[in-house]
């Protein structure tokens, strides 16, 4: 068995993937913006045996994501607290990986790029299931607001294609981490109306959700902004503050302000 | 200082080191960390040549943008408009095909 990384997965990759491994809280900016190039770079890694050859990306797929994403949604769906509860279940889904690796002869120990592909095996899987745990909090919090919306069935693996996670007054929607966002973000444009991710905020030691959405939804909720170049962004937020992206204009602001206006809204609308 | 990778640790000490990782909570980017990656990716994507797709309605080029909105660029049909002042219009000529008789 032999494992080719792409030519361009350098060594700044390496370095940075190891330090994300060992401890995320050491990456700068510059670090993350490497990390996200680095993961999605590996996704082309080859493993070849005999003649035949398997993408990390196909393996992934196949192996984890095909094999365990049903299972691990059912279980986070029945959960009371997923946000909590998910977290053990994603790392006891996670142990079995290495060992459907090695079943299925795609890792040797003897072979360095198979820790490549443990990484990136690992490393999307937390993706994928911080994702729905996520996503799932957030349904279940809309749903204690009251505010009416429309979710993809995540059970049906075709309706997790789906163009979007949910959709609220004609509004397309994705619930994304702040990762994730910004994987599909460098891989591909932004098509919804609104985005729902979660980041730190370092100054109140908190974790805080965001809306990033265009500025027709946030006319419709009523609201006022703040025009900001993105780097300025962060010294506003989570005040609404409007950014111009190359796929347009967006309005960001804190989850919270945006859930209250939409469920004003929809009362407005019911009255 | 020497470059560590995963490629030089001992198999004992990457596997503790994987086991740790799947344990992890969230760990999303601070609002300031989200803010100057998006800045970065989207310099970045200013860089990458922007695809216009199109095909010819009535003798004339109906252009379209790959996605619904993007800044600084507004397609009319046969037209480009550039931050809302330059504009560009495409108009193609036939050319009559010569055919054996």
């Amino acid at each position: 068995m032999a494992i080719d990384l792409p030519p361009d997965f350098t060594l700044l990759h390496k370095m940075t993937v190891h330090a994300y491994l060992q401890d995320y809280r050491t990456l700068d900016n510059d670090g993350w913006r490497i990390l996200l190039e680095a993961f999605d770079l590996l996704r082309k890694a080859r493993l070849v045996r005999g003649n035949r050859v398997w993408t990390f990306e196909e393996i992934y797929r196949h192996a984890i994501e095909g094999r365990y994403a049903t299972q691990f949604l059912e279980q986070l769906l029945a959960m009371a607290h997923p946000l909590h509860e998910g977290i053990p279940l994603k790392a006891q889904i996670a142990r079995q990986i290495l060992t459907d690796l090695a079943a299925n002869g795609w890792y040797d120990p003897q072979e360095t790029g198979s820790k490549y592909l443990l990484a990136y095996a690992y490393y999307w899987w937390d993706s994928f299931a911080k994702g729905y745990i996520f996503e799932v909090s957030i349904f279940r919090d809309l749903d204690a607001a009251g505010i009416l919306y429309t979710a993809h069935n995540i059970l049906d693996p075709t309706e997790r294609l789906a163009i979007c996670d949910l959709i609220i007054e004609g509004w397309q929607g994705d619930i994304k981490t702040s990762t994730y966002f910004l994987h599909a973000s460098r891989t591909s444009a932004l098509p919804h109306d609104f985005y729902i991710t979660r980041l730190f905020d370092t100054s109140r030691k908190a974790w805080v959700c965001a809306v990033l959405m265009r500025p027709a939804v946030w006319k419709d909720l009523n609201g006022d902004v703040l025009v900001a170049d993105i780097r300025q962004a962060a010294q506003f937020f989570p005040s609404a503050v409007q950014i111009d992206l190359v796929e347009g204009r967006f309005v960001v602001l804190d989850y919270k302000v945006w859930k209250d206006r939409v469920r004003a809204l929809q009362r407005l609308k019911r009255e | 200082m020497r470059e560590k990778t995963i490629d030089s640790m001992d198999q004992k000490e990457f596997e503790i080191m994987m086991d740790r990782f799947i344990e992890r909570d969230f760990e999303e980017v601070s609002v300031e960390t989200f803010f100057d990656l998006l800045a970065r990716l989207d310099e970045e994507k200013r860089l990458y040549p922007l695809e216009l797709a199109g095909e010819m309605i009535d003798g004339e080029a109906v252009l379209a943008l790959p996605t619904t909105a993007v800044t600084g660029i507004t397609i009319r049909n046969n037209g480009i408009v550039l931050d809302g002042e330059r504009r560009i219009i495409i108009h193609l000529k036939q050319t009559e095909s010569l055919t054996a008789g």
